[in-house]
């Protein structure tokens, strides 16, 4: 395996108050002081543990509703030219620490400290389709992330290009408490827990919008750098081969009908990492 | 966390039958120093060590497995080509690690090597003895491991990095800001760890931005004064970032989607399409002369209008409703019309230019923003014509034939001619000074010493707002643009002898911007060219690959880096595009990322 190219993408401007930016550096002691090595839980927990919780994430996006239309429903739709309908796919960003977030903007309860729990670091993945408008921002465990996206785990610090300069994206993702979809109950695996948020595309006949405007918000302030394997990989959502994921099939299928999504197309396009 | 191991790695590490006769760990470790550690911090060094297997015979034979790298957060070194996990725990006061697995030691690079030095001396001295030596494994792939913090030590090393002369490069890269100063603040501020630790290492430190900074989208409350993105970034480029120690020239400018769509609005020409309605007939002091030239540019239609003859057919219906309602005001504009009548039609004008035709729909906002009473009426104006000229003239005027304004036509005149002022002066003062010095892709090497024409391109870093177009430009000079097939599309001409690099053709696509914008600025306007540079303002800036065909050319194992604003995302994120061998033909190439549709389902 080898590099062809690598690119640091900075442009949030669609989701301000979101601000990125990137460091390039040749120098290898900047890099070395500037890198990142995200906290990987390193406990016996299996990441089918934290299906439920990503299920229960997930499917609150499907069922999150645009203009009295649930997500669910609007990717139903056939395209105006008979194609099949949209899929819902994601893109996954950078890692979250729990001293990612600012700590004037925080809710109290989010982040208790509690001995008996990991400081487990969280991923953010945010999803959307071709249809909708908006973005929707959720914090996975990177245990998860890494065991569902171990495929993908190359080793690009080994694999960098002789002389090719280390690339970090660095910046503040503001997430407003009134943009809050869901959030799991049992803070069991990490205390920032699995949420979701969703960030409609901004323009500027929705008014402006800058950081001073946001101040109910968890803002997060993170770092990733080029030899992180799963930033930028795109992922869509399909069905899971946990072993137990008969029965929390069933459970899903159960919820899934009450929102209107055919259960026929559930098995094809479901729901959670494979 | 599962981890990728390589079939190649599997096959070859731990073998021990694989004897290397070296010598003694316990002599070994006593010569180079080695000890019982003082503390945990001594051994979490981040760096890649040697991962050697100590035999259990009489010599305790030191065989070298691989690479492994110590996680600090789970106090445990990893293997990197291998499935051996050690934990810190398992040291025992010897120095070496026992796990039920087997005996284990770990060393720098330059540790092992001195070792295996000091190992074959010892066995050439000893005639007694005879041995067999084989050189250790090599690494699986040719790289070489920055030097490693020694476990020996006593005290944690620190790299030095550059030194001062090596003008070794640490860029700083934003852009998008559309206008809002807020987050430039955010930038400046938060970048400054960064910018410290670069400088400590003896960085020169270089800031870019990739354009859309113009007060746009988000700067509507926020642009007051000089205080706005634009103006900030222009007077970084000028005066350097005195705080940080940044000069000038290692300020660099990207002329972004906006900035290039923008050229319409600081166009000066007689093909411009607005312009401020004079109070009185100037110079020339001849009525109909001057109302005939201010009608004129009124009546001007978009660029394109000659060469596309239906803009809906390519995908752009609000430029053709643009370009209609324009037919309509010319249907009933004589000059019996008033210069207020005519400030008012200039400001529907402009608001229907840049919301139907430069996707800026807050770029008036902007304007009027400087004045919260100006702002309020004319956000209500906005609100009640939607931005169409029909609707403006029915809500502004009394009747039909003539434009004659109503009450509210007539308050508006002022604040109409004022934000049309305002507009034009930022296009023709510091929009001009952000343009001439922004380049449209830009390559920066790692230091002053590899000058940028001196051809690969590979290690450095490329500034691109747009993207290549898939590689379609790449190499080529633009001709110009049109409507081809429903698309408004670029024509480029190939010239390998006239751009041998990819880097030398860059610096020649910015030359040949700079001097296009030299002249239009004086109102001579390259047509081609102009119709060129407004056309990259809005073809398609999702791009799968934005760095495509930027590699180096001719040079197959050749990579390329870059930073670029063309896809807008709720965080930043860094992509690749990968090339992997298939494991059953080891000479077969697949690149994941070549098929757009299957990039999306399984690499980046």
């Amino acid at each position: 395996m080898r590099i062809l190219e690598s690119w640091c993408n900075v442009n949030t401007s669609s989701y301000t108050p979101s601000t990125y930016w990137s460091v390039a550096t040749w120098c290898s002691a900047t890099a070395g002081e500037l890198k990142v090595t995200p906290n990987v839980s390193n406990d016996a927990t299996q990441p089918s543990a934290f299906v439920r919780n990503i299920n229960s994430a997930l499917r609150a996006i499907l069922s999150y509703k645009i203009d009295s239309f649930t997500v669910g429903e609007i990717l139903q739709r056939e395209n105006n030219d008979g194609s099949p309908s949209d899929m819902i796919s994601g893109i996954v960003g950078p890692v979250v620490e729990e001293d990612s977030v600012e700590e004037d903007s925080v809710e109290e309860d989010s982040v208790e400290e509690d001995s008996a729990t990991p400081n487990q670091s969280m991923r953010l993945v945010s999803f959307t389709a071709p249809k909708i408008n908006y973005q929707f921002v959720v914090t996975l465990p990177e245990q998860f992330i890494a065991y569902s996206l171990s495929y993908y785990n190359y080793d690009y610090q080994l694999k960098k290009p002789p002389g090719a300069p280390t690339l970090f994206s660095e910046g503040v993702l503001p997430l407003p408490e009134s943009a809050l979809v869901s959030q799991t109950s049992e803070n069991e695996y990490t205390n920032l827990g699995i949420r979701v948020w969703a960030l409609r595309k901004s323009t500027s006949e929705a008014g402006n919008t800058t950081l001073s405007n946001t101040d109910n918000t968890t803002r997060l302030r993170t770092r990733l750098m080029d030899s992180d394997p799963y930033t930028g990989l795109n992922v869509a959502v399909q069905k899971v081969n946990f072993e137990n994921m008969t029965e929390m099939q069933t459970e899903m299928q159960t919820e899934m009908l009450s929102i209107g999504i055919d259960v026929t197309e559930l098995q094809r396009r479901l729901m959670v990492f494979a | 966390m599962a981890s990728v191991v390589a079939d190649e790695a599997k096959s070859r590490s731990m073998k021990p039958s694989v004897t290397n006769l070296l010598y003694g760990s316990a002599e070994i470790f006593s010569l180079l120093g080695f000890g019982q550690a003082s503390d945990k911090s001594e051994l979490a060094c981040e760096n890649s060590h040697v991962l050697c297997a100590v035999l259990e015979d009489s010599e305790e034979t030191v065989v070298r497995l691989g690479s492994t790298r110590y996680n600090s957060s789970t106090q445990t070194y990893q293997m990197l080509d291998g499935p051996i996990q050690i934990s810190a725990s398992s040291r025992d006061e010897d120095g070496l690690y026992r796990t039920s697995s087997g005996v284990y030691a770990i060393m720098t690079e330059s540790e092992f090597a001195e070792s295996t030095k000091l190992c074959m001396r010892n066995a050439s001295e000893s005639s007694a003895i005879e041995t067999h030596v084989t050189h250790a494994l090599a690494p699986d792939d040719a790289f070489v491991l920055p030097p490693s913090a020694s476990l020996l030590s006593s005290n944690v090393t620190q790299e030095i990095g550059c030194h001062k002369h090596a003008n070794t490069r640490t860029v700083i890269v934003a852009g998008n800001f559309e206008g809002d100063s807020t987050s430039l603040d955010v930038v400046m501020q938060q970048s400054k760890v960064a910018v410290k630790t670069a400088v400590k290492h003896g960085n020169q430190v270089c800031y870019a931005f990739l354009g859309n900074v113009v007060p746009d989208l988000h700067s509507a409350a926020q642009s007051q004064g000089d205080s706005d993105s634009m103006h900030r970034i222009v007077a970084m480029a000028q005066n350097g970032i005195l705080n940080e120690g940044v000069k000038p020239e290692n300020v660099t400018l990207i002329a972004g989607g906006r900035e290039l769509a923008w050229l319409r609005l600081a166009n000066t020409s007689e093909s411009r399409e607005i312009d401020l309605i004079s109070d009185d007939d100037g110079n020339h002091g001849n009525h109909e002369t001057q109302m005939k030239t201010q009608m004129k540019t009124l009546l001007e239609p978009t660029i394109f209008s000659d060469s596309v003859k239906n803009f809906a057919l390519f995908n752009l219906p609000s430029w053709q409703t643009h370009n209609q309602s324009l037919k309509m005001l010319e249907s009933r504009l004589d000059y019996s019309c008033t210069r207020d009548a005519l400030s008012v039609l200039m400001f529907l004008k402009l608001l229907s230019v840049t919301k139907m035709t430069m996707n800026a729909p807050g770029l008036v906002r902007a304007f009027a923003a400087k004045d919260t009473k100006v702002y309020d009426f004319i956000n209500r104006i906005i609100e009640v014509t939607d931005s169409v000229i029909e609707t403006g003239v029915t809500q502004l005027f009394v009747g039909e034939p003539s434009f004659v304004l109503n009450d509210t036509g007539v308050i508006l005149a002022p604040a109409a001619k004022e934000v049309v002022s305002s507009v034009l002066k930022y296009a023709t003062s510091v929009y001009k000074e952000y343009m001439k010095k922004a380049k449209i892709i830009h390559h920066i090497a790692e230091n002053d010493n590899i000058p940028n024409d001196d051809g690969s391109g590979n290690g450095g870093l490329w500034l691109t707002s747009r993207g290549t177009n898939g590689g379609e430009m790449v190499g080529k000079m633009p001709i110009s643009a049109g409507g081809d097939n429903g698309k408004i599309v670029i024509a480029w001409k190939g010239d390998d002898n006239h751009s041998p690099t990819n880097v030398q053709w860059a610096i020649d696509l910015n030359t040949m911007f700079t001097a296009f914008f030299s002249s239009f600025q004086n109102g001579n306007v390259n047509k081609k060219l102009y119709e060129v540079f407004v056309a990259m303002s809005f073809d398609a800036r999702e791009q799968e690959l934005p760095l495509a065909l930027l590699r180096s050319k001719g040079d197959a194992n050749s990579s390329c880096q870059g930073v670029v604003a063309h896809a807008s995302a709720p965080f930043g994120t860094i992509q690749r595009c990968i090339e992997v061998k298939k494991k059953q033909n080891h000479t077969t190439k697949a690149r994941h990322c070549e098929n757009p549709r299957k990039l999306v389902q399984c690499e980046h």
